[in-house]
């Protein structure tokens, strides 16, 4: 018998470091472990005795992508253990702030990491000498999103516009009718980049996984809603814990996460699979006139999704935009007091759920933070495990690029994760 | 619009200022017409976006290499791309690789240069180096100098090529 090792040691186009590790003995996989090698973070341990001011500004620290999410869970839980209520404005600007961080980060996985990997590229320097004018395109809409975060974020790197209550500033009408142009002059491109990645010919796979996303009464989920799963799953952040539970596996430094004692899926392709009836018209149209079908249970759909996405996000930021009076204050007051809350709102990656506990001063007594990339982990080696078996026959090059593209459909962002990529593939 | 363009590109911790100070010098010293001056907060790809529409520009930029700090660096465009890892592309890209990129799509300006000092700290809250404050001076010297030769360019006989 043939002994087959395949050895992924550091993934690449992929956020932080971790490793594949795959034996295949004959025909049996007899080992497999995506380990997350990038040091446990300690976010949780660093945020305690903080005040709840500075909850955002540390938890934007923890992913340098991703930030707005992280900022939002967090003030989200803080406002509920305050009894602070928004008004719809602030609540209209936080949506607009998180269609920012949908484009930003669903224009750069699109374009940079996951294209190279349907069109035969190793990177996607090497892509955008074949494909300019849709790495360009990409890249456009990359720096709107960027400059959507900053409007409201002060940066677009570790942004420090947040706070429980709103946003230290409420931008000046000028500078919103200015993004409302972009965005609407970007409109046809992202139509463009929709119908792009729909084109694109993705292996036909089925992943058998329960979805798990928000889901809000009447708009496509970002900042508020419950927790839903196509399992029958319908709960509030509260209840978090009540169904997931979050456990160490030996070969890696990002927690493992289940529900109900089963892998689960987070991310677009779930959140589109389950929010399908709360897509704007233009964008159902759109995906409508694409021709895939959805829901769709493939990760190979992952970039078609983000697309999607980033429609809803212009469309949304548009309306926004549109409607923009700028408030007297970009906050509302709040009074600290001890309690205890959870909150989740949809990353660009899936649902991010933090629950903290604040004493009377509000300073941070625990904070638990679970991210969608540990989330999916389980997941992750759930259809590496399947698509190893679909790909035994190529041979090890084959196999091994196959499998980095799979993992690449999760877009994981391990340095959120660690509390996480290379791989190894033995074959006996 | 200006033809050429200075950006500055930095974070606020330690000697990573760098070169929104020494943006800011030089923002002073030219009309915006003549040369446009940004300063602008870690801009992964997007300064792709950043580089269009100016024929010259010159980025300013805090180095880490391993040299003595204050150490001054000029690499052109084929340097930066030279120094890209395409491999290592991921949420965290930096100048070299989003030049390198840039150098791809066929967008690079027709001619770009970095200018740049070797960093001692980046420290979160902590001010540029006295090394790093005592190199500022001819970083900014040297900035002027490539700003004249492209002044002189732009206004020197013969003719241009604009797209």
């Amino acid at each position: 018998m043939t002994t087959r090792r395949i050895e992924v040691p550091v993934l690449t186009r992929v956020e932080g470091e971790g490793a594949l590790h795959v034996r295949i003995e004959g025909r049996a996989i007899t080992d497999l472990r995506l380990r997350i090698f990038e040091p446990p973070r300690f976010f949780e341990k660093f945020l305690e005795g903080r005040t709840w001011k500075e909850v955002p500004d540390v938890t934007a620290r923890i992913c340098g992508i991703c930030p707005v999410a992280y900022q939002m869970s967090a003030v989200h839980a803080i406002e509920k253990i305050f009894g602070a209520a928004i008004t719809p404005e602030i609540r209209d600007l936080r949506r607009l702030y998180y269609c920012g961080e949908w484009i930003e980060s669903h224009a750069l996985h699109i374009h940079l990491l996951a294209a190279p990997d349907f069109f035969g590229y190793p990177d996607a320097i090497a892509m955008a000498r074949e494909y300019p004018t849709e790495v360009k395109r990409g890249m456009h809409l990359q720096a709107i999103g960027n400059d959507l975060v900053k409007l409201l974020g002060g940066r677009p790197v570790n942004p420090v516009g947040a706070r429980p209550g709103g946003f230290y500033r409420a931008p000046e009408k000028g500078e919103v009718d200015a993004m409302l142009k972009r965005c609407r002059d970007a409109l046809p491109a992202v139509a463009g980049m929709v119908r792009w990645t729909a084109g694109v010919k993705v292996p036909e796979v089925i992943r058998e996984v329960p979805w798990v996303a928000m889901r809000h009464p009447d708009e496509y989920p970002m900042n508020e809603g419950r927790i839903v799963s196509d399992t029958g799953l319908d709960i509030d952040a509260e209840d978090f814990e009540k169904h997931f539970t979050e456990f160490q596996a030996p070969h890696s430094t990002a927690l493992h996460a289940h529900l109900d004692g089963q892998p689960y899926w987070v991310g677009p392709v779930p959140r589109l699979n389950l929010n399908l009836d709360r897509l704007p018209p233009e964008t159902e149209k759109l995906l409508r006139e694409t021709g895939v079908a959805w829901p769709s249970p493939n990760p190979y759909h992952g970039m078609l999704a983000r697309a999607i996405e980033v429609h809803v996000a212009f469309i949304e930021a548009i309306r926004i935009l549109e409607r923009y009076r700028r408030p007297a204050k970009g906050y509302v007051e709040v009074t600290p007091r001890a309690g205890t809350a959870a909150a989740v709102t949809e990353a660009p990656r899936g649902i991010l759920w933090h629950r903290y506990t604040l004493d009377e001063r509000g300073d941070v007594v625990h904070a638990h933070i679970v991210p969608p990339t540990s989330q999916n982990q389980a997941a992750m080696e759930a259809d590496l495990y399947q698509s190893v078996q679909e790909a035994l026959d190529l041979d090890d090059a084959a196999l091994t690029t196959r499998l980095e593209a799979a993992i690449r459909n999760y877009d994981p962002c391990i340095s959120c994760a660690t509390h996480f990529l290379k791989l190894t593939v033995e074959r006996t | 619009m200006s033809r050429i363009r200075v950006i500055g590109i930095g974070a606020p911790w330690g000697d990573d200022q760098l070169g929104w100070r020494a943006a800011e010098a030089l923002r002073m010293r030219y009309a915006p017409h003549r040369v446009e001056v940004l300063t602008i907060d870690r801009p992964g790809p997007a300064l792709i976006e950043y580089l269009s529409g100016a024929e010259y520009v010159l980025l300013l930029d805090a180095v880490w290499s391993g040299g003595p700090a204050g150490q001054l660096h000029c690499l052109d465009a084929a340097a930066l791309v030279a120094l890209a890892r395409p491999q290592a592309l991921s949420h965290a890209l930096g100048v070299a690789e989003a030049v390198a990129l840039a150098a791809s799509l066929g967008t690079l300006p027709r001619e770009l240069y970095l200018l740049g000092v070797e960093l001692e700290q980046a420290t979160a809250g902590a001010p540029l180096s006295a090394a790093v404050t005592a190199a500022l001076p001819t970083l900014v010297e040297a900035a002027q100098t490539k700003i004249a030769e492209w002044l002189k360019d732009i206004s020197g006989p013969g003719p241009e090529t604009i797209h």
